[in-house]
């Protein structure tokens, strides 16, 4: 006996033994296996089963297939033929319905191919990880003074101590982005060249611990170990250095003014998970010992790696003790309590959502609706195939009966039924893979990724499920038809057609329900996002751009550059800030004033100069904005927006009230005095409600410029406000960007959802209108005598027209009255995400109804105008 | 005896059979077509080619031993009958024919200029 392993692969062997030649058989499966077992050895087991599938394949030609030559054989082959042929000429001879259920067909498995991919992509986040169930974030949730947040990020040292004090965690990395929390990009110079990074991260060296990544380049236990080292992935140290290997030199990061020396190169991190990485710096002297140590704030992302995944609750279970013993020092000083939270790593990217995300995250409602429009869109095309053949076959009763009389048994009739299917979906998955192709542009210039849906497996997987589809629309004719009864059939008597009519009906009725409850939602997606254009944020945005002070110069020079732009022609006002509507706020524990007692109470904060009021817009509703250059406002003064001014508690006037958040030298605290009250303004997207927000005066500096210029051409100002920052030669480029473009940015995913709805929501119609006009059309000219006699008995055009419209418009409003219920529960759910929500009115709502419906009459109308116009003797002759 | 037709890979596969003697059967034709002409010879094609020479009467084949290599499937051998080796000599004939006509001018072309 021979070893096993040697053998090729059973089953593309019993495909060889299948279809070749009997009296070669024998001999080229020996030359197969001899060549299989050479390139086992020589070359590896997936060389070898590629090339031996590769061989068969090949061998499937002409010359070498030959089915039937078996004793054995029934003549199944001429059989097969004859179905084959019958086949295509039931669908050639009906080539209407054909082409309707081709198009059909064709389109919805094209698309529902690309939006499963897509799906599917979305739930591969983190799959690339191979101990992915066992690494988890971190996360805390404080509630500070009333303010409860959850946060993706924890204190520094929390990681660290998770991993000296429980032995669950089997190692841990902290993770903190170059740039703070808002964008973790960096730059970088080398030979005097500039490179924007992706994401860079200042890591723990025991980072390659938990995130498994295979080194190119140097050793993985030891790469991160000293200070001022970073590693590169393979395509930035390409990007920069072309062909030679990094490890050795240095780089310099111009966040740091430093140069950091490469010590290694990992392999590309794949696009599909929460935190991506170009580039990984050294933790290990990074940061002050101080800043290491400090255990309130939420400052670092970290991740830990349990022994085993169930450990998660471990964790959560022995936080209260932990935070006893760590921070409830620090914690109750500011009135605060926190909780741990563990998240799943697989888990971030579509169901985290928490604040101070890695990147944003996906919208899982989003994928959600696209998985269901993706099945719909597949169900609606098959139900169409299914409503024509159903109809259609009624007619082949005298050939099925002929072929029972000759000898054809039940599964006889089955196969020939199932063989016409697959003719028919095969030819529809030629199409739609036409269609993919045609598509495929415009589809990842939506989707913003690639699915590949042209490599190997997925197309496999495709084939594989539109043939089973196939198989199963195949099931219901094939089993109706096969079970007529010989005489019934042959006399042509038409039992069963009402039966399989109620089945159409509901069909039809579900699939316009479908398509119309896609349509209706489509239509509150885009009522909300107008909606939301609309919607008063507090402040102007157009004409705003906000042009990034990163570069340390820049940044030092904010006052000097600002006086300089505001000389400009072209600009109305111009402000310096650490903060700007559009991007997440930091968030600080203020001791606020109330009755003598000082509460502490969270707030979010920013720091602006004079003139930011002015410059977006910003109503002071009470006492006054801060006045250009008062170092007394600096740095005892403060201002709050109305939302802050009610949950401070200062509802009998906020003017001259006191808080205090941190302390002088001597540790006494200082206290500030409120100046003046904003009028409420939202800062994020209108997901969230306004949040209390405190601001602060500052002088000096800022990180960003806005700038308000009047409306018209904006390109000299900005051309010479360039110029004007150019002059003190800073290091990083300048960038700049309307706010209003910014802010749009927040809604990216519904515009995402709202532009591929629009599309789809066209589809569905198109394809479900489709599947209408062929029912129709086909009850049309069975009942086409029956028209011309009461044509020729006085019927008038009218009278012929309604009697074909009475019965869709019953179909159609039945579709209608199931569609707006569910229509409305879905929406509210997608609404309930925002705290500013709309939904369209009834009227809106029932306009939109009425045009579906007079549309898909309209459409229709064709059909029925011919024959209520066709003169009756041209039908009844043919009797 | 008909009008000789023999394609190029027809041509190729006959003379293989022919170097090879009397070890040719499909595996060893198939090493020995990519050694020498260094291409990829797919099982396919080899066994259509081998068929439709037999068909025409250019080789002939006899069942071989069986090994373990091969899983005990026997090998068939074949070998180049008069008619194939009638066929061969005629293409090449030809083949010289052509060669002869050709004016020595049309390759020394660039020289003369």
């Amino acid at each position: 006996m021979e070893p096993d392993n040697q053998h090729p692969p059973k089953l593309i062997m019993a495909f060889f033994r299948w279809f070749c030649h009997k009296d070669l058989r024998k001999y080229v499966e020996g030359d197969l296996i001899e060549l299989y077992r050479d390139r086992l050895l020589n070359r590896g087991r997936i060389v070898a089963n590629w090339r031996f599938f590769i061989d068969v394949l090949l061998l499937f030609r002409p010359g070498i297939i030959d089915f039937a030559k078996d004793i054995y054989s029934n003549n199944n082959k001429d059989m097969l033929i004859n179905y084959v042929k019958v086949g295509a000429r039931n669908l050639w001879k009906d080539r209407f319905y054909t082409g309707i259920n081709l198009f059909g067909l064709s389109v919805g498995l094209a698309f529902s191919f690309l939006i499963l991919l897509l799906v599917n992509y979305e739930f591969s986040y983190e799959n690339f990880y191979p101990n992915k169930e066992v690494v988890k974030r971190l996360g805390v949730h404080y509630n500070i003074g009333g303010k409860e947040d959850t946060y993706s990020n924890v204190p520094r040292p929390m990681a660290p101590s998770f991993f000296q004090e429980f032995p669950e965690v089997a190692s841990f990395t902290r993770v903190a982005g170059m740039n703070g929390l808002e964008t973790h990009k960096a730059n970088f110079k080398h030979n005097e060249v500039f490179f924007e990074s992706g994401d860079v991260f200042i890591v723990d060296s025991t980072f390659f611990n938990v995130f498994d990544r295979t080194l190119i380049e140097g050793n993985i236990k030891t790469v991160l170990n000293r200070p001022n080292t970073m590693v590169l992935s393979e395509g930035l140290a390409k990007k920069i250095f072309g062909d030679i290997n990094p490890v050795g030199k240095s780089l310099e990061v111009l966040e740091r003014n430093k140069k950091f020396e490469i010590t290694g190169v990992f392999e590309d991190v794949p696009n599909n998970t929460h935190l991506p990485f170009e580039a990984l710096v050294s933790w290990n002297g990074y940061y002050d010992e101080e800043v290491n140590s400090r255990w309130y704030g939420a400052h670092v992302y970290s991740y830990v790696r349990l022994h085993e995944a169930y450990q998660a609750n471990n964790l959560i279970e022995k936080f209260p003790d932990f935070f006893n013993t760590h921070m409830k020092e620090a914690f109750d000083l500011i009135n605060g309590t926190a909780d741990l939270v563990v998240q799943d790593i697989e888990d971030i990217h579509l169901k985290s959502n928490l604040t101070w995300e890695v990147n944003k995250n996906g919208d899982l409602a989003s994928v959600y609706v696209l998985l269901a429009i993706g099945v719909f869109l597949v169900f609606i095309a098959l139900v169409n195939y299914l409503n024509l053949s159903l109809a259609r076959n009624s007619l082949r009763k005298k050939e099925i009966s002929v072929r029972k009389v000759i000898g054809a048994s039940r599964l006889n009739i089955s196969g020939q039924f199932l063989i016409e299917t697959l003719l028919f979906t095969t030819l529809a998955f030629a199409l739609s893979l036409f269609i993919v192709k045609l598509i495929y542009g415009e589809f990842q210039s939506i989707a913003g990724v690639d699915v590949t849906p042209f490599s190997l497996d997925h197309l496999m997987v495709f084939a594989l499920v539109t043939l089973s589809l196939g198989v199963l629309i195949s099931i219901y004719p094939s089993a109706i038809l096969s079970s007529i009864r010989l005489v019934e059939g042959l006399k042509g008597r038409n039992k069963s057609t009402r039966e399989s009519g109620r089945l159409q009906q509901g069909l039809v009725v579900l699939q316009f329900a479908i398509s119309t409850i896609v349509i209706l939602f489509t239509f509150v997606i885009r009522n909300q996002l107008v909606y939301m254009s609309g919607v008063d944020l507090g402040f102007e945005k157009d004409n705003v751009i906000v042009f990034h002070l990163e570069d340390s110069v820049l940044s030092a020079n904010s006052e000097l550059i600002k006086e300089r732009i505001k000389t400009v022609s072209g600009v109305t006002d111009a402000s310096f800030s650490s903060n700007r509507p559009g991007v997440n706020l930091n968030h600080t524990i203020l001791s606020v004033e109330d009755n003598g007692e000082y509460n502490a109470v969270g707030s979010q904060f920013m720091q602006v100069d004079h003139d930011f009021a002015n410059t977006i817009g910003l109503q002071v509703l009470e006492g006054r904005s801060f006045i250009k250059g008062s170092v007394q406002d600096a740095d005892f003064g403060f201002m709050i927006n109305e939302t802050a001014k009610a949950k401070f508690g200062w509802d009998d006037g906020a003017i001259g009230k006191k808080m205090f958040f941190q302390n002088d030298d001597d540790g006494n605290p200082i206290y500030m005095t409120a100046v003046g009250v904003f009028k409420d303004f939202n800062v994020g997207s209108l997901h969230n409600s306004v949040q209390p927000v405190t601001v602060f005066y500052n002088r000096e500096f800022g990180d960003q410029m806005l700038v308000r210029l009047s409306s018209g051409s904006h390109r000299m100002a900005v051309t010479e406000i360039e110029g004007i920052m150019n002059e003190l030669s800073p290091q990083l480029p300048i960038r700049h960007d309307y706010l209003e473009l910014e802010l749009d940015r927040l809604y990216s995913d519904e515009k995402r959802l709202l532009k591929s709805m629009s599309y789809l929501s066209a589809l569905t119609i198109i394809i479900s209108v489709l599947g209408f006009i062929g029912l129709l059309s086909f009850a049309i000219s069975k009942r086409q005598s029956e028209v011309g006699i009461r044509k020729v008995l006085g019927a008038s055009v009218g009278s012929v027209t309604f009697l074909f419209y009475r019965q869709i418009l019953v179909l159609i409003l039945a579709a209608e009255a199931v569609a707006v219920p569910v229509n409305y529960v879905i929406s509210d759910q997608w609404l309930s995400s925002f705290q500013y929500r709309s939904f369209p009115s009834i009227l809106e709502l029932g306009l939109v109804l009425l045009i579906i419906v007079v549309l898909s009459m309209g459409i229709m109308g064709f059909q029925v105008l011919k024959v209520a116009y066709m003169n009756p003797v041209d039908v009844i002759k043919e009797e | 005896m008909g009008r000789i037709q023999l394609g190029e890979f027809e041509e190729i596969v006959m003379l293989t059979v022919g170097i090879l003697y009397d070890s040719a059967y499909g595996v060893s034709i198939k090493k020995e077509i990519e050694e020498r002409q260094s291409r990829k010879v797919s099982v396919g094609a080899l066994q259509t080619a081998l068929k439709r020479l037999e068909k025409k009467g250019y080789l002939k084949s006899k069942e071989g031993e069986s090994t373990k290599e091969r899983a005990g499937r026997p090998k068939k051998y074949f070998s180049i009958t008069a008619e194939g080796k009638e066929a061969l000599k005629v293409t090449r004939d030809n083949r010289n024919a052509m060669w002869d006509a050709i004016p020595d001018v049309s390759f020394d072309l660039k020289i003369s200029i």
